[in-house]
């Protein structure tokens, strides 16, 4: 097995707690808008693209998460 | 095992993804609630354009389904009740949990007014069909129940009221005229209330809190009607519901005493009306006016709360305040119409 060193392991988990804790944020967020979206759409039909695009908002998080993450693994040697 | 008619079994706590869920089908149906615009319409058009008018707007199914039966005031009437049972209906079945169970638990006001109504018919010698038509089913009563206590004999009533838990009732029907026993059984009913959503979760105690502020303007309404009326304040505070939030008995003893305009500026002291000095004294003249006043006032207050706390049960209890508010202007324009009453007359009493 290749040894790469604490360092550059360090970063990796740093690249994977950043994706994997932006995404659960996300995730959180998109529960509740999630939900409410749904309510909404169920008593009135016009409001399914409205609840989308509210529901996808907190994916900007795990975006930002995903950027991090990625370079983070650019520094990687 | 004895039955408590005020009461359902508690359930459990709601997750905030359902109440997320739930308010916002309740916010979709508010916003489906007519316009203010349309009762200064309502006001200038006669009763089966107004019918004609709600055919067209949420009304439309109850509308449809009896608009081959009846026609006029009638016909609006009987709409607008049986639109607000399957409204309040809609609502249980959507919650769940402990929200169900409180929701429950409050349309059993309804079943309540229902018992009443079947009562008094009974006693006025009404027929069945009328009595039927005034019955809002809106509570937990099932179609057949009110049906059997339509159709049954006053004796046969009692024995199916106590059959439904109602033994305190029947026991003072016998000793007390009917608007009293009404008195107590809603007196019942609210302790109840504030009994089962004493401590508890964060819902429960927002309830709570509604409740009491419901009890207040109940209060505030009945206490200026009987000093109107020159009652004597011994007997006002007979018909003071205990358990109100920023007028409790104490308070009202001491405004019991006191005259109406004194009582007006008392009351415009407290934190419902902090910010609209002047405009229940404004009202004093004429008590219509007040009334309205009042309960627009309640209307606003709930709905602030019910903003400030967008995840709470206080959404759909200013819905239901909402609700009944438009069944309420609605009736009171079409009865105010059918009896010839000045336009001018019926505005005051719309809560606006």
């Amino acid at each position: 097995m290749t040894d790469i060193g604490v360092g550059v392991g360090l970063i990796a988990i740093a690249a994977g707690l950043a994706m994997g804790l932006s995404a659960l944020a996300a995730a959180i967020g998109e529960m509740a808008i999630g939900s409410a979206a749904v309510g909404a759409t169920a008593e009135d039909r016009d409001m399914f693209g409205k609840g989308l695009i509210l529901t996808v908002l907190p994916e900007t998080l795990a975006i930002f998460g995903l950027v991090v993450a990625v370079l983070l693994w650019l520094k990687m040697p | 095992m004895k039955i408590n008619p005020f009461r359902s079994e508690g359930r459990a706590k709601v997750a905030i993804r359902h109440f997320a869920y739930f308010n916002a089908r309740v916010l979709a149906m508010r916003a489906k609630l007519l316009p203010k615009e349309t009762y200064p319409k309502f006001l200038q058009m006669g009763i089966p354009e107004i019918a004609r008018s709600l055919g067209e707007s949420e009304y439309k199914t109850e509308i449809e389904q009896l608009g081959q039966k009846y026609r006029g005031v009638d016909l609006v009437e009987y709409s607008l009740n049986r639109n607000l049972a399957t409204t309040f209906h809609g609502l249980i079945e959507k919650a769940q949990g402990e929200l169900q169970s409180l929701l429950m638990d409050y349309m059993r006001y309804y079943d309540l007014e229902n018992i009443t109504t079947a009562l008094r018919g009974k006693l006025s010698g009404i027929s069945d069909e009328d009595v039927e038509e005034a019955i809002i089913p809106a509570g937990s009563l099932t179609d057949a129940q009110i049906n059997k206590l339509i159709e049954a004999s006053y004796d046969d009533t009692m024995e199916i009221l106590r059959k439904m838990g109602y033994d305190e009732a029947v026991d003072l029907i016998t000793d007390l005229p009917l608007p009293e026993v009404e008195d107590h059984l809603i007196k019942m009913y609210y302790a109840n209330l504030l009994e089962k959503t004493s401590g508890g979760s964060k819902n429960m105690k927002m309830f709570h809190h509604f409740i009491s502020i419901d009890i207040d303007f109940m209060n505030l309404i009945n206490f200026l009607r009987l000093k109107r009326d020159n009652t004597p304040s011994t007997k006002v505070m007979e018909y003071m519901m205990p358990g109100g939030a920023q007028l409790p008995h104490k308070k009202l003893k001491e405004l019991a005493d006191l005259d109406m305009e004194e009582i007006l500026t008392r009351i415009e002291g407290l934190a419902y009306f902090r910010e609209h000095q002047g405009e229940l004294t404004g009202e004093k003249d004429s008590l219509t006016a007040l009334e309205a006043s009042l309960l627009k006032f309640q209307l606003n207050y709930a709905v602030r709360e019910a903003r400030q706390n967008p995840l709470s049960i206080l959404v759909v209890l200013s819905y239901i305040l909402a609700k009944r508010v438009e069944v309420a202007n609605i009736r009171n324009i079409v009865r105010g119409k059918e009896g010839d009453l000045p336009t001018e007359l019926i505005r005051n009493q719309l809560v606006l």
